[in-house]
C-alpha cells in the first residue's frame, strides 16, 4: 500500500491525529493490563472473519454485515487498548501474578460485550443482557441459552455460538499466548489466570500450542466421524458437515450447545449419541493426560486420580439414577436406560449438557433420588486443565484421599510416619497446602451454588428446581430444568452470568480483577 | 321432561366444550407426558430441519413455537413436505393426529409421536432478508475508522524499516 494518497493518509493519522488521541497510559499496571487485554481482544475479533465468510457462502448478507460491524468495533477497541499500553514493551520483566489474573478476567469480561454484538444485531435476542448471557454461557462452556427461535437462525450465527464454546473451552488467553505474543517473560501468569496450570513442556508458549494442536487434531477426527454418522442417519451432506462440526465443537468443549432446539434429540440416533459421548468424555479429560497418552504412557489412563474419580462418580450416579427410574418403570430395557439415564448422567458429570430427554422431564419423571444423583455429579464436574467445569474430579479425589489418610493416621501408631501420595500424570505428595487449596475451591463453589439456589427460591422457584439449575450453572453444565428462560428475573440472569464466569476462571482471576479495581477507586478517591 | 333435559345436557357437553380439546401444544405434551402416554393427540406445527429417512419410515422434526419434537411417519407422508424451516425458509405447517409416547419402546425410550398420515395446512415459503441500509452505512463508517486506527497501530507498534534493514526496536 504505497502512493501519495496513502502517504498523506498516514501522515494525517500518525503525525497529526494519532498521538494526540491515543496517549500512552503512564501507570505501569494499567498500561500492562491495557496492552495484553488489547492483544487478546484483537485475536478474538479476527475469529469473526470465519462466521462472516460462512454467511457469505450461504448468502446470509445481513449476517455478513453483522459480523463485519462487530469485527471492526472489536478490532478498533483492541488496537486502541494496545496503543494505550504501548509503553509496556519496556516492562516485560515486571509482569506480576496480579497482571496475569486481571488480564485473563478483564479480557473475558470485555469480550462478553463485544462478542454479543452479532447476537444483538441478529434480532434473535430480547436484550443486551440476554445476549451477554449467551456469550458468557458459550465462553464458559455452560450451554444454557436465551436465544430465541434457534431453529431459524443463520448458519453464521450458529457457527459463532459453537466457536465461542470451542475457543472458550481451550481459553482465549491460551490462544493469544500460542499465536499472538512472542517470547514473554511472565507468560505463565496469564496462563494460570485463565484457570489452567498444567505444564506439558517447560515453556508456556509450547504448552499452549500443544493444547491447540491436540484440539485441532480432534476437531478433524471428530468432525469427520460425526459427518459420516450424519450421512448414515439421513442428513444431506451440507447439514451432515455443519452438524458434525457444531456438535463436535460443543461436545469436545463440554459446552452442550446444539444447532437446533431439540439438542441431540434432533437426530433420533443411538449411533450419533454414542459418537458424541465418546468425544465429550475425551474433551472432559485433562490435556496433560492426553499428552501423556500421546507420549506413550498408556497406563496413565488407569493410574490417574481424575479418571478414577470420574469413573466412580459416573458409575455411582448412573446406578442411583437407574434405580430411581427403574422403580418408576418408565424405561423398559437397558438400551433405553443407557440412552435416557446413563447418557444424561455422564453428560452432567463431564459438564457437557447434551440432553436426550426434555429439560422438564428431569423434575417431572426422575424423582428426588434421580435429581439428587444428577445434581451431585454436576457439582463434582470433570478434570482440571480440561474444558470441563465443576469442583473437578482432581480436587474431590484429593479431599477424599486426605480424609482417608487422616483416618488411617488416627488408627495407626504415632511413631509410624507415612507420606501420602496421589497420582496425577506423576506421583505427587498429598500435603496440607494441596488439600487446603482443593478444599477452598470446593467451598467457594458450594457458596456460589448456595447463593444461586437461594436466589431462585427468593424469586419463587421451587427449591429442588433452583438447586438443579444452580448446580448446572455453577458447574458450567448447561442442563436446564426450565428456570433459565428469557422471562427469568434480570437479577438472576446477572447472578448466573457471574456464577458461570467465576466457575470457569476458578475464582482467583475475578477476585484479582475486583481487587485491582477497588484499589484503583481508592487511589482515585484519595487524590480527589 | 326428564328425557328432554338429558338430551339437552348431552348436546351441551357435545358442542359447548372447546372443539380443540384433543389439540395440544408440544409443551403441553411434555408437561403432561405420563397422562397422555399412548393417547392420540392432534398437533399443528412447522416442519423444521430436513427429513431423516429410516427405510420405509422417516423422522420429521416439528416446532410449534412452544417446543420441538420428532414425529415418526411413513416415508411417503414425509415426502409431502416441500419446505422445512431454517434461516432461508418458513417450513410447511402440518396438522396431524398421532399417538404420543412418553417413552417409546421402539425408539430407545424417546419421547415422540407416531403418525400414520400428515396434512400440509399451510405451505411454507422462502424467507426474505432484505439488506438493512442502516447496517451498510454503519459498516462503511466503521471500516474507515478501523482503517485509520489500523494504520496508526501499524506505524506505532510494528518495526520501522530503516534503509531496507529491520530496526532493533522490540516488536510483538
Amino acid at each position: 500500500m504505497d502512493g501519495p494518497l496513502y502517504d498523506r493518509f498516514v501522515s494525517l493519522v500518525v503525525d497529526h491525529l494519532g498521538d494526540s488521541m491515543v496517549k500512552e497510559i503512564k501507570h505501569p499496571t494499567l498500561g500492562i493490563i491495557s496492552y495484553y487485554t488489547g492483544y487478546i481482544i484483537v485475536g478474538m475479533s479476527l475469529f469473526m472473519i470465519l462466521p462472516a465468510s460462512a454467511s457469505a457462502l450461504f448468502r446470509e448478507w445481513n449476517v455478513v454485515l453483522d459480523f463485519l460491524i462487530s469485527l471492526f468495533i472489536s478490532l478498533s477497541l483492541g488496537m486502541v487498548l494496545v496503543l494505550f499500553g504501548r509503553n509496556t514493551r519496556l516492562h516485560n520483566g515486571r509482569l506480576m501474578w496480579k497482571h496475569g489474573f486481571v488480564v485473563a478476567s478483564l479480557s473475558w469480561f470485555v469480550l462478553m460485550f463485544l462478542c454479543a454484538i452479532p447476537y444483538l444485531l441478529s434480532g434473535h435476542m430480547n436484550s443486551l443482557l440476554d445476549a451477554t448471557f449467551d456469550v458468557m454461557s458459550g465462553f464458559t462452556t455452560t450451554g444454557v441459552f436465551l436465544l430465541q427461535d434457534l431453529d431459524h437462525i443463520s448458519i453464521g450465527l450458529n457457527l459463532w455460538r459453537h466457536m465461542l464454546t470451542f475457543i472458550g473451552g481451550q481459553g482465549m488467553v491460551v490462544l493469544a499466548l500460542s499465536f499472538l505474543v512472542r517470547e514473554m517473560a511472565g507468560a505463565y501468569k496469564f496462563y494460570v489466570g485463565e484457570g489452567k496450570d498444567v505444564a506439558l513442556v517447560p515453556n508456556v508458549r509450547g504448552t499452549t500450542q500443544i493444547i491447540w494442536i491436540i484440539s485441532m487434531v480432534y476437531l478433524f477426527i471428530g468432525t469427520s466421524t460425526l459427518f459420516i454418522t450424519g450421512l448414515l442417519i439421513g442428513l444431506n451432506p451440507t447439514n451432515a458437515f455443519l452438524h458434525g462440526l457444531f456438535m463436535f465443537m460443543a461436545g469436545w468443549s463440554t459446552g452442550g450447545f446444539a444447532p437446533n432446539q431439540q439438542n441431540i434429540m434432533f437426530y433420533h440416533s443411538f449411533s450419533f449419541e454414542v459418537v458424541s459421548i465418546l468425544f465429550f468424555i475425551l474433551g472432559s479429560m485433562n490435556f496433560g493426560l492426553h499428552y501423556a497418552i500421546i507420549k506413550g504412557k498408556k497406563m496413565e489412563f488407569l493410574k490417574n486420580i481424575e479418571i478414577q474419580s470420574f469413573l466412580i462418580t459416573s458409575l455411582t450416579g448412573s446406578a442411583i439414577a437407574a434405580v430411581a427410574l427403574a422403580k418408576s418403570g418408565l424405561y423398559s430395557d437397558s438400551v433405553a436406560l443407557f440412552r435416557r439415564v446413563v447418557f444424561n448422567i455422564v453428560s452432567a458429570n463431564t459438564t457437557t449438557g447434551f440432553g436426550t430427554v426434555f429439560a422438564r422431564q428431569f423434575i417431572l419423571e426422575w424423582g428426588p433420588l434421580g435429581m439428587l444423583a444428577i445434581t451431585l455429579v454436576m457439582l463434582v464436574g470433570g478434570s482440571a486443565c480440561s474444558t470441563a467445569g465443576g469442583f473437578k474430579g482432581l480436587r474431590v479425589g484429593i479431599v477424599v484421599k486426605a480424609f482417608f489418610a487422616d483416618m488411617r493416621k488416627l488408627l495407626t501408631s504415632e511413631r509410624r510416619v507415612k507420606i501420602e501420595k496421589y497420582h496425577h500424570i506423576k506421583d505427587m505428595v498429598l500435603d496440607d497446602a494441596v488439600v487446603r487449596t482443593s478444599s477452598t475451591i470446593i467451598f467457594l463453589y458450594l457458596l456460589m451454588f448456595t447463593g444461586a439456589t437461594m436466589l431462585g427460591a427468593y424469586f419463587g422457584y421451587p427449591v429442588v428446581d433452583s438447586m438443579f439449575e444452580a448446580a448446572s450453572i455453577s458447574g458450567n453444565v448447561g442442563l436446564s430444568i426450565g428456570i433459565t428462560a428469557t422471562t427469568m428475573p434480570s437479577a438472576m440472569k446477572i447472578y448466573y452470568i457471574f456464577a458461570m464466569y467465576l466457575g470457569r476462571l476458578e475464582f482467583l482471576s475475578v477476585f484479582a480483577l475486583i481487587g485491582v479495581m477497588a484499589q484503583g477507586v481508592k487511589t482515585w478517591l484519595k487524590r480527589a | 321432561m326428564v328425557k328432554k333435559s338429558v338430551i339437552l345436557v348431552f348436546l351441551f357437553f357435545l358442542f359447548a366444550l372447546p372443539v380443540h380439546a384433543s389439540k395440544w401444544t408440544i409443551n403441553e405434551l411434555v408437561e403432561n407426558a405420563s397422562l397422555l402416554d399412548g393417547v392420540v393427540v392432534t398437533i399443528e406445527a412447522e416442519a423444521i430441519g430436513e427429513v431423516l429417512e429410516r427405510g420405509e419410515f422417516a423422522w420429521v422434526n416439528i416446532n410449534d413455537g412452544t417446543n420441538a419434537i420428532g414425529v415418526y411417519v411413513p416415508l411417503d407422508e414425509a415426502k409431502k413436505i416441500k419446505y422445512f424451516g431454517d434461516y432461508h425458509h418458513t417450513g410447511d405447517t402440518l396438522r396431524f393426529s398421532a399417538i404420543f409416547y412418553n417413552s417409546c419402546d421402539e425408539h430407545g425410550g424417546e419421547m415422540d409421536l407416531h403418525a400414520s398420515s400428515i396434512t400440509v395446512i399451510k405451505a411454507g415459503s422462502p424467507t426474505e432478508h432484505p439488506i438493512d441500509s442502516l447496517k451498510v452505512i454503519v459498516f462503511g463508517f466503521l471500516a474507515f475508522l478501523t482503517l485509520g486506527i489500523g494504520v496508526y497501530f501499524y506505524h506505532t507498534v510494528k518495526p520501522k524499516r530503516v534503509h531496507g534493514h529491520q530496526s532493533e526496536e522490540e516488536t510483538e
